[in-house]
Parts: C-alpha cells; structure tokens; sequence
C-alpha cells in the first residue's frame, strides 16, 4: 500500500500518507486488544476465585472423580477435585483439591475431610443426599497453622459443622455397651454423643464423649458419669417398674451424668472422667466406711444399698474378708448429705428376709434384695469402722411402742396362719399389726394384736375381726369382683375389723375378741335363728348366704341334720331383724334350666344362697321351713294377686303361663296341682291386683291354644298364642256384661275347650263398678 | 488494493486477530454447566465431545466435534491465509473458492450458540436436570460473530487487487 501511494505520481498529493494510515488503522484494531483483554481478565478472575491446591489421603475414596467430585463445606461448594491418584505404596488415595478462594482457609491443620456417602447405622442415619447426589467431600474447618496435606477421615464426624466443643475422655474397668452417636444425657437432656471408643496405651479401656458447644457448661470438675441401660426393670415394694428409654437408647446405650455436690469448676477439653458401673455407685462418693459383718450373705458389691429411715443413702462398695477376725468387711460410700452416718454411734444392721417361729421380717427384702440399715446413736465423732449386726440376731430392731398401744387378744376356732408383724387394717388403714400367735388355754389359737394409739378410738366393744385373704373372687348377683390385697397382705395375710352394729363382743372388757372366719361372718351380727330344708345340697356353713332382694342379708352359721332335714342356724346381719317374721320364706336358689328358660344363674359362679322374702306381716319368729323355690316363687306372687283355680281333666299348661283378658296379661299360672280328689288338674292362677275385678263368678275361661288365622282385605294374620311362652300356652277369659258377684281367693273356674262366639263380644264395664 | 479497501482490510485483520485470541478461552472454559440431578458438570467444548463420544453417540460427537472446533479453526485459518496472501498474485482462484466456501459457511456458523441457548432454555427440568450457559459460550459466540464480521468485510474483489492490476 505504501508502495502504491508513493508510486502515486500525482504532485498533488504529498505528505498525507502515515497519518491518515494511522488514523485507520487504529480503531479496527481496538478489536483484537478487547479480546485480549476479555481473555485475560477471564483468566485473572477465574485465577483469583481458585485458592490454594491440596492433598487429601485417603484410604479409599469411592464415587469421587476427578473434575466432577466437589468439596463441599457447611453446604457449599468450596472447592473441585481435580485429580486423583495412588500413592507410591498403592496403599493409600491421594486426592488433590482446588480450593476456591473463599474457602482458601480450610488448608490449615484440624481441618477435617471426609467423603460423604450413605452410612446407615444403627440409630443413625446420615448422608443420604449423597444417594441421588453422588458422593462428595465434606470438610469442617480447623484452625491450626496453614498446611497443604491431610489424611482423610474414614467417616463422618459426628458434628459435621464446627470441631466439638468439649471432649471428654471417659475410662472405665470396663466400658459398658455403648456406640458411636449412644447419646449422653444429663438430667434427660441430650447433651452430647459418645465419638469413640478404644484402649490406652495401658491396656484400659476408654470412651471419647463429645459435648455439644450448648452445653459445655453443665460437665463440671466434679461429675460423674455412669451408663444407662435401655431398659430397666424395677421390683419394689410398690410394684414392678419397667423403665424404657428411647428407642436410640435401646439399640445404642447411652451415658448419663451429674452432679451431687457443689457444681465445681467448668473442664477443658480432653479432661478425663470415671465412668461408674450405674447411677447408685455414681451416687455414693462419701468418704469410705468399713462396716463388719459376720456373714456377707446376700451382700453384693455395687448393689445392696445402705438405708436409712428407709431412703437409701449409700452403697456397698465392696467386699473383702478378714480372714483375723471370720468376719467380711463391707466398705461402703455415703450419699452427698448422709455422711453424718458415719460417726460413732451408728447401728448397722443387715436386713435380711428371715422366716422363723416367731414371725417372718425382713419380707420386703425378697423383692427389694438384702440391704443395710442404720441408725444414728448418740455419738457424733467421726469413724470408719463399725460392726455391722444382722436382724433377728441381736434381737428385735424395730416395733411399736408397746407402752401407748392397746393390746388385744383375737380367739377363734380356727387362725389363719398369720406372721408376725402382719398389718391390722381398719377401713383401709393399718391400725396395728400382729405381735404374737399363741395357744390360749383352752386349746384355742390366739393371736396378740397391737393397735396403734391413734386407733385406739375405732377399736371398741362392738369390734369385730375377721382375717383378709390375700386375693378373692367374689361373686355377686351379676358382678365379679377381685380382690388382691397388697403385697404385703399377700405374703403374710392380714386382719381388719371393724363394727357392724349388733351386740357387744362378750368378753371385750378383758380386751378378748372373736376372730370371725371372714368379713361376711363378722357382718351377721343377729341372734341365730333356725330354718330347716328338705334339702341342704349346695349349702355350706360360714359361707353360703342369705339374701334378700338380691342383697345379702346374713349367712348360714351352722348346718346340722335333724328328723331328715336340714336344718340351718342363720345368723343375719345388723337391721335385717325386720325379715325375722312369720311367713317369711325361705328358698334355696340353685341353678334351673327349663325349657321356661334358666333361673339362678349367678349361682353356677357364687354357689347357691338362700333367698329370704317376707310374706305378710306375721309375728316375730326364730323358727322357719324352707320351702322349694317354685312354691316360694308362688308365694311371692299370690301375695301380690288373686289366686283363683281353672280345673281341666287334663292340660298340657305349664306353671308360669300367661293368663290373658283379651290378649292382655293380667296373671299367671302359679301352680299345677292335682284337685283333691284326683279327677282333675288344678291350675291355680294368680291374677294380678288391679285386675282382680275382672274375675268375677260367672267368668268363662277356655284353652286359647291353637293357631288362629284370621284374613283381611290386604293383610293374612297367624296368631298363634303359644308362641309368647315356649312350651307352655296359657289360659283366657273373659267375663259377660252382667258382672256376677267377685270372687274370693281359691275360688274354681272350669278351663272350657274352646270359648264361644258370644264369649269374644263380652265387654263388660267394669268402671263404675271398680 | 485501493484505497476505498483499506479500511475493510484492516477491519478484517483485526477481527480474524481478536477471533483468533478469543478462541483460546473459547476453548479452555466450560461452555455450560449440566445439572443432572444433584451432579453438577460443567463441559468445555471438547468436554462435551468428549460426553457424547463416551455415551456412544460417535456421529454426534463428530458432528460437534466439526461444528464447534474444527469449523471455527479452520475458518480463522482460512482468513487468515486469504489476508495473509493479500496483493499476491498465487492460487487466486483457489482464493477465490475458499473465501466463497467461508462466507457459505458462515451462514451456519451460529448453530452451536443457538443449540446452547435452546438447551439452556429448554433443559431446566427442576431438581432433575438443568443445563446453564457458561463465560466460555460468550467467547465462543464471540469468535464467531469475529469470522462472520471478517468475511463480510473481506470482499472478494480484494483477491484480484494486486500491485498489477491496480489502475495507476
């Protein structure tokens, strides 16, 4: 070009030639510096964003790929994998990591790498967004100085966001069944996980425990940790407990600790804790005291516990024989608080269960296990040695007051076998307990009974004892009632009483009561009166009732055959003399089936109870026939009703059948007797009172039975009659318009075959004359 | 060449030089990002080649291979060996065919940008799968657009100005 221009001969043109080529040249050419410049600055910047590359060793490193792996940190992406190789050994996998440059500081030491996969553990479950996501690698932040290599962790940290705040070290004889991530509770709160365990160079065992940053401040200098079983089961006094921590903690384990003093001083980090066998050995951190004993049976170290006023206030630590003196000592630790037991003074005594002659004590012992109790004693020096003494050795440890007792004597024919110490319950409460069983003089047992004072009031001439099962099954009309009484009862039986009204106890001055054989023979507080049974299957003295409208009213004291029947001594209870009269009946219920349908059920369950109803209103009378339960039941109705008497050569009728007035059921049949002459079948009927009017001398009555089939317009009606009562058809009358005169009790009616027509028109008035 | 062409001549060299400095980073950055659930993998353009050639779709992989790398390349070759042969008098006609080959394929030279933006719009499927442009894209668009601009500013009537023919 420059060629040309200046091959240009015009003399014109001259001079102009570089300039105006500069000129041009210069803006085309900004082209090429802007995209050098874009260029660069891609670089540059994509320069800056990446910070230092690092080294990761790890022992394997499955799903990570070069250029497609992350780093993530908290989340985000801090960095890429850029390469992966064997190192020299073809041991380990070295990964390098381009770090971006926001998260240059993780090259520092502490730094913690992990790949992020899915882990399902037992009770923990973790890196499942690696299962759609791929693999990654994790990494939480340290803080020590830069550094450019590290070894990878095998799995992930248990806090995956920032270095635990407080590690503990936990050593133990023995370390309990516990895993990673078995939680750590203080007090139920998760505070923190157990990260690891292994052995010291000295061959113990050991627990890394990691506490969360939250809660640093609740492990002190002094806390003690101890393990905690998934499950528990607790036998006391009081029943069986079951504990059940949460499901983690069953599968897991887990560690619990406290305080029990004063809180001390705040932990670093790595401080080193025991870890106690359970909470009671955690617990008992007095000062040691040696308590001799002769024998150390039913002793074990760790469990049996000291007591005292019953709470429980240290621990059997350990035991050891002294072979000098035949004696093993026990060392045992105070609870915080209870150290003033151990001063001189202090009587230990081992309980244990102990069944002798005299009674059984210790009872408690069988569910609780053996323990040590003390009492403090005047002295109040410190000491550490003491001998131990065993119940029932050195005499009785503990009872009542006798002084400001009352002390009775129970007699009965027949004791339960009661022990010693068993509770005297009134209305629920413990009154007193039994001290002592004993002959009496007239070879009659007897029991010595202290009621405390504060009972002294409810005890009183009209008292009456009876003993208490242990458990019963009482059945009454359509209720079935168990009574388990408690533990205690259970084991070793019990008394109560209480008064029921009725007479004095005879010799109650001289503090000599009867025991009763059971509650219900102690309630029947009336003179015995005398009822005689053809039959006296079923009864059974002491037990079998009386009763009236289904309430029991007494019980039978005695049974005794006498002219072949039996007769029966009942004796009833307060406020039932009114029933004491003439003309009360008496019947044995027993189970009846029928086709008429069962009657006594309740029976099969509570055996058989003698039904007592008052007819009329005799005079007052001692003595009695039983009668069958039919003719009691007949009795019963013919009170209420008009009794009248339907003769028919020969009937099919059942006892119980409906008398029916124009399909209204106004009676029934009673009774089927045969007529004294023995030609005909008397029906004899009771008619219920407000219809007794209905009956009058010229009343018809006929056999109803048969189907009736009657046909309307729309409708075909079978009426069949002995449908109402299965196997037993009744009887229906009617009356004409000119009433006859009324009936009086007993009078005969003939039973006709089939009424007549006119018979069914009959509708007499019976308003004005009622 | 006459003086009116000069201008255009040096347009020419410096978008071929611009394309030529641009189809670095064009190349060595990731064109695009694929999500597909929760794997993020960002491609270059020989990345993605590479994807498709190991997924078995070698045809595929040749076409972009051709579209995306070996067209750019030997379009900036080729004008840069049609400036570079400027005012001589050697293979004109040859010249001349390669330049009309350039300027026709440069009608098709885009494809690979719009592909991506399509992708990019298309493939957004959620949690499942997205596909984002990256910084490389744009400088690979820009390489383009740089050929494109050069072969248009390149006329052909520049093959035949030689020192000869010019009128003096």
């Amino acid at each position: 070009m420059k060629p040309e221009t200046a091959s240009n001969p015009n003399p014109v043109d001259h001079g102009e030639v570089i300039p105006q080529a500069r000129r041009k040249m210069s803006w085309a050419w900004l082209f090429p510096l802007l995209a050098a410049a874009a260029t660069v600055w891609l670089f540059y910047s994509n320069w800056r964003a990446s910070g230092p590359e690092i080294e990761v060793v790890f022992d394997s490193a499955p799903g990570i790929q070069a250029g497609k792996t992350s780093l993530l940190y908290r989340g985000m992406k801090a960095g890429n994998i850029t390469g992966m190789h064997l190192d020299s050994k073809f041991e380990k996998v070295v990964v390098v990591i381009r770090l971006k440059a926001f998260a240059s500081a993780l090259a520092r030491e502490g730094t913690a790498f992990w790949i992020d996969q899915p882990v399902v553990e037992l009770g923990q479950t973790s890196g499942l967004d690696a299962l759609i996501q791929g693999n990654s690698i994790k990494a939480r932040s340290g803080t020590g100085p830069p550094t450019y290599h590290f070894i990878g962790q095998p799995r992930p940290p248990l806090t995956p966001l920032e270095s635990p705040a407080l590690v503990l070290r936990l050593h133990a004889e023995e370390v309990p069944f516990v895993d990673r991530g078995s939680p750590l509770f203080h007090r139920g709160v998760i505070v923190g996980q157990v990260e690891d365990k292994g052995f010291d160079p000295d061959g113990r065992p050991y627990l890394r425990v990691v506490v969360d940053s939250d809660y640093v401040g609740t492990v002190r200098a002094n806390s003690r940790f101890w393990p905690v079983p998934g499950s528990s089961l607790k036998v006391g006094r009081n029943g069986v407990k079951i504990d059940m921590m949460g499901l983690k903690t069953i599968l897991l384990g887990g560690l619990e600790f406290d305080v029990f003093e004063t809180p001390g001083e705040m932990v670093h980090d790595e401080a080193s804790f025991f870890l106690y066998a359970d909470k009671n050995t955690a617990r008992a951190i007095g000062p040691p005291v040696i308590i001799s004993f002769r024998s150390a049976l039913g002793l074990e170290a760790g469990t049996t516990e000291v007591r005292y006023l019953g709470l429980t206030v240290g621990l059997v630590k350990s035991l050891a024989p002294n072979n000098a003196e035949h004696l093993v000592e026990a060392e045992v630790r105070f609870r915080p608080g209870f150290e003033f037991l151990a001063t001189t003074g202090t009587a230990f005594t081992l309980i244990r269960p102990r069944i002798a002659l005299n009674g059984i004590s210790g009872l408690e012992t069988l569910v609780t296990g053996v323990y040590i109790d003390s009492t403090p004693g005047p002295g109040t020096e410190p000491a550490t040695r003491f001998a131990g003494r065993t119940y029932g050795e050195d005499g009785s440890l503990t009872s009542e007051a006798e002084a400001s007792s009352t002390t009775i004597t129970l007699h009965g024919k027949n004791i339960p076998p009661l022990g010693q110490g068993a509770p005297v319950i009134y209305r629920g409460l413990v009154a007193g307990q039994v001290t002592k069983t004993f002959l009496g003089p007239n070879k009659t047992p007897n029991l010595k009974v202290v009621i405390r004072p504060e009972f002294a009031e409810a005890l009183s001439a009209k008292s009456r004892f009876w003993p208490v099962p242990p458990a019963s099954i009482e059945v009454g009309s359509g209720t079935l009632n168990l009574d388990i009484a408690g533990v205690e009862a259970l084991m070793q039986g019990a008394l109560a009483f209480d008064e029921f009204g009725g007479p004095n106890q005879a010799d109650a001055q001289d503090s000599r009561y009867q025991l009763f054989a059971s509650k219900a023979a102690a309630q029947a507080t009336s003179d015995p009166i005398r009822v005689s049974f053809e039959n006296g299957q079923g009864l059974v003295a002491g037990q079998t009732q009386v009763r009236h409208l289904g309430l029991p009213v007494g019980l039978i004291d005695t049974l005794e055959t006498k002219n072949d029947r039996v007769e029966a001594e009942i004796r009833f209870n307060a406020g039932c003399e009114s029933l004491l009269r003439k003309g009360t009946v008496f019947s044995i219920v027993r189970l009846k089936v029928s086709l008429d349908g069962v009657t006594g059920l309740e029976t099969a369950l509570s055996g058989v109870y003698i039904e007592c109803v008052p007819v009329g209103d005799g005079t007052p009378t001692r003595e009695f026939t039983g009668v069958s339960m039919a003719e009691a039941t007949f009795r019963e109705i013919a009170q209420q009703g008009l009794e009248i008497v339907v003769t028919t050569p020969q009937t099919n009728i059942s006892e119980g059948a409906p008398v029916s007035y124009r399909g209204l059921t106004v009676g029934k049949i009673g009774r089927k007797v045969l007529a004294s002459d023995g030609r005909l079948v008397g029906l004899r009927a009771i008619i219920d009172r407000p219809y007794a009017g209905l009956i009058r001398e010229n009343t018809k009555f006929w056999n109803p039975g048969g189907v009736q089939i009657s046909m309307g317009f729309i409708s075909f009606k079978v009426q069949s009659p002995w449908l109402e009562s299965l196997g037993g058809r009744g009887i229906a009358f009617a009356t004409p318009e000119d009433l006859g005169p009324r009936v009086k009790s007993g009078h005969e009616f003939e039973l006709n075959a089939k009424p007549r027509r006119e018979w069914l028109r009959w509708s007499p008035e019976l308003s004005a004359q009622e | 060449m006459s003086p009116s062409d000069r201008p255009r001549y040096q347009l020419a060299c410096a978008l071929v030089a611009a394309g030529i400095i641009l189809y670095i980073p064009a190349n060595v950055v990731p064109v695009m990002t694929m999500t597909v659930v929760g794997q993020v993998e960002p491609l270059t353009v020989l990345g993605g080649v590479q994807e498709l050639y190991d997924s078995g779709l070698a045809p595929m992989a040749g076409i972009v291979f051709l579209a995306s790398i070996v067209v750019p390349f030997c379009k900036l070759a080729a004008l840069s060996w049609l400036l570079l042969m400027q005012g001589s008098t050697a293979w004109q006609r040859q010249r001349a065919a390669v330049r009309r080959i350039v300027h026709l394929v440069g009608c098709w030279s885009m494809v690979d940008v719009f592909l991506l933006s399509v992708l990019a719009a298309v493939g957004q499927l959620g949690v499942l799968a997205s596909v984002r442009a990256e910084p490389g894209a744009l400088f690979f668009a820009a390489v383009l657009v740089c050929t494109l601009f050069a072969s248009e500013s390149y006329k052909p009537r520049m093959i035949w100005q030689t020192k000869e023919s010019l009128p003096t």
